[in-house]
């Protein structure tokens, strides 16, 4: 039972990678821009040199079979922006962003469990939480950032803060549900304190859900990265991302997008089996 | 109190973007080539930009493109959602499974990454309109998956429903009992959804806009109007540039004052 689930979760990863690679194949094809080049007003090439680097002509089933044939091989081609190979772009560039993206998600969900936990014990706490979180639910991440840039504070400072309100609703919301148990009622019944209640029981008791939120935050930290790493001057794969966009690089962004879907995939893996595996609350 | 603020700042933002034609004498791309980079001035309410165009006009007429763009796409993807949801919970079986992992697959996708290679894909030349559509098409597009598994909750618990089982017993049956008899009472979940999905959609495109990658110039939207700011440093000595974060962020807290009215009702 345990062993299929687990296989159904790995089996996850290829899945949607290859349905995300299909997808945007699909959709750059569909786009207006394709099979238009502004290498055509540049006089330095030729018609049919500029047909033979684009390649157009190739039918999309053939196209999907050389883009990933050719990643599989390892051969993830070069970047027309930077004019260096994509993968050592990826391999100079991922440590920057799995550091900010780290960081940013410790610090959003050790102030958001903080908050959350602080909140249910002080009613002010609450409410000033709660309006923390709408409120930076209204900022785009990108200004932000712009904001952060000015004030010289770091790009996981803005992963966290774009991170935390999410992680902060979903807890108060399963910290108020949990302190409506008929256990957490007995327990207050027997004398337990407030605080006693919410960092022993309802802590045990919403752990295993807390777990669910894992892969969905790291999704949101990972989106965040863009206009952070981008407005910051980070040198990270959101940086890249960007630029990569402003350069209608398709070699670059298509690894790019896969390499970030494996990422997401993983943290929502991991979470979904680290919530399966914690034992029942109210069982033990 | 929240519900008629919030209502209170729509009406005011969307009734402003309406009438921008009557609240301003310029057009959003006219050059006043003698008055770049100006400071606000009775002539100019809020100055004028690097071309010499009129900032408050640009506001306004930016105003039209993420409030009345947003809701369309909103409706789009809740669409979207409802055609599917509904197939899936009335289906039952390996249908709705099937549908479910689809929108699963879909949710796990990384949208701001996706956007932007479509965005990249657009010619340079592409309309400012054709931008404009196709940004929220795409956010239509790709943003079903959380109202459609909403949607096919509601389906598959209303199933046993006595309103649905007296409706079968008086005739009723195939998609009529569906949509009409039984589309009505997810109203409340539909319009939840539709206002969550609103800030959602202009935050991403505000975000775009942001990255220079939104909608083309001379097309205003608060998120290319907010580019601007990325090569402005001196944003405290000339606090006007903050106009369009300033009405973006009423606009988003207004709305999401309003979805928490929606989806709370009791409480307000």
């Amino acid at each position: 039972m345990f062993q299929q689930r687990y296989l159904r979760a790995f089996l996850r990863i290829p899945l949607t990678i290859a349905f995300v690679g299909v997808f945007v194949i699909a959709l750059v094809r569909l786009a207006p821009g394709y099979g238009i080049d502004e290498r055509e007003v540049d006089l330095r090439f030729s018609a049919e040199s500029i047909e033979a680097m684009r390649g157009q002509h190739v039918p999309f089933a053939l196209a999907l079979q050389s883009h990933f044939g050719r990643m599989l091989r390892g051969q993830w081609g070069t970047s027309e922006v930077f004019g260096a190979p994509v993968d050592r772009l990826l391999s100079e560039r991922w440590r920057t962003t799995l550091v900010s993206v780290t960081m940013g998600l410790t610090l959003a969900w050790a102030s958001a469990l903080l908050w959350a936990g602080l909140g249910s014990l002080y009613r002010p706490l609450d409410w000033t939480g709660s309006a923390v979180s709408i409120s930076l639910l209204s900022f785009p991440s990108g200004l932000l950032a712009m904001a952060l840039f000015l004030a010289g504070a770091p790009v996981s400072a803005g992963i966290a803060i774009a991170v935390f309100p999410q992680i902060h609703r979903y807890v108060r919301q399963l910290a108020a549900e949990a302190l409506n148990q008929p256990c957490i009622f007995a327990a207050a019944a027997r004398g337990v304190s407030r605080s006693a209640l919410v960092y022993r029981h309802v802590r045990a008791l919403i752990s295993t859900q807390l777990w669910a939120l894992v892969g969905s935050s790291a999704a949101t930290a990972v989106s965040a990265a863009i206009p952070m790493e981008a407005l910051c001057g980070s040198p990270g794969l959101g940086q890249l991302a960007w630029r990569a966009a402003l350069g209608r690089d398709l070699a670059l962004l298509l690894p790019l997008v896969l390499c970030m879907t494996a990422v997401i995939q993983l943290a929502s893996v991991a979470s979904e089996l680290l919530q399966t595996s914690s034992p029942d609350p109210v069982a033990s | 109190m929240i519900r008629i603020l919030a209502i209170s700042v729509l009406t005011v933002l969307a009734l402003s973007a309406l009438l921008a034609g009557f609240l301003t004498p310029y057009s959003y791309e006219a050059q006043d080539r003698e008055a770049p980079s100006m400071a606000p001035s009775t002539k100019h309410l809020l100055g004028t930009d690097e071309l010499g165009r009129d900032r408050f006009t640009r506001l306004l007429h930016g105003a039209r493109v993420s409030l009345l763009l947003a809701p369309a796409a909103a409706l789009l993807s809740l669409a979207i959602a409802v055609a599917i949801g509904l197939t899936a919970g009335v289906a039952g079986g390996p249908i709705e499974q099937t549908l479910s992992a689809s929108a699963d697959l879909f949710s796990s996708m990384p949208w701001l990454f996706l956007l932007l290679i479509v965005r990249a894909m657009l010619p340079l030349d592409v309309s400012a309109w054709a931008s404009v559509g196709i940004t929220f098409v795409l956010l239509g597009l790709l943003g079903w998956p959380g109202a459609m598994r909403v949607v096919r909750a509601s389906t598959t618990a209303a199933k046993s429903e006595g309103f649905l089982l007296q409706a079968r017993a008086m005739g009723i049956g195939g998609p009529r009992l569906w949509i009409r008899q039984f589309l009505p009472t997810l109203r409340p979940v539909l319009l939840a959804q539709f206002w969550i999905s609103i800030p959602l959609y202009i935050l991403t495109e505000a975000n775009l806009g942001i990255l220079g990658l939104g909608v083309s110039e001379p097309m205003p939207s608060w998120g290319n109007l907010l580019f601007e700011l990325s090569g402005h440093r001196e944003v405290v000595d000339s606090p006007w540039l903050l106009a369009p974060a300033a009405c973006l962020v009423a606009a988003l807290l207004a709305m999401q004052g309003l979805s928490k009215s929606e989806s709370n009702p009791a409480r307000t």
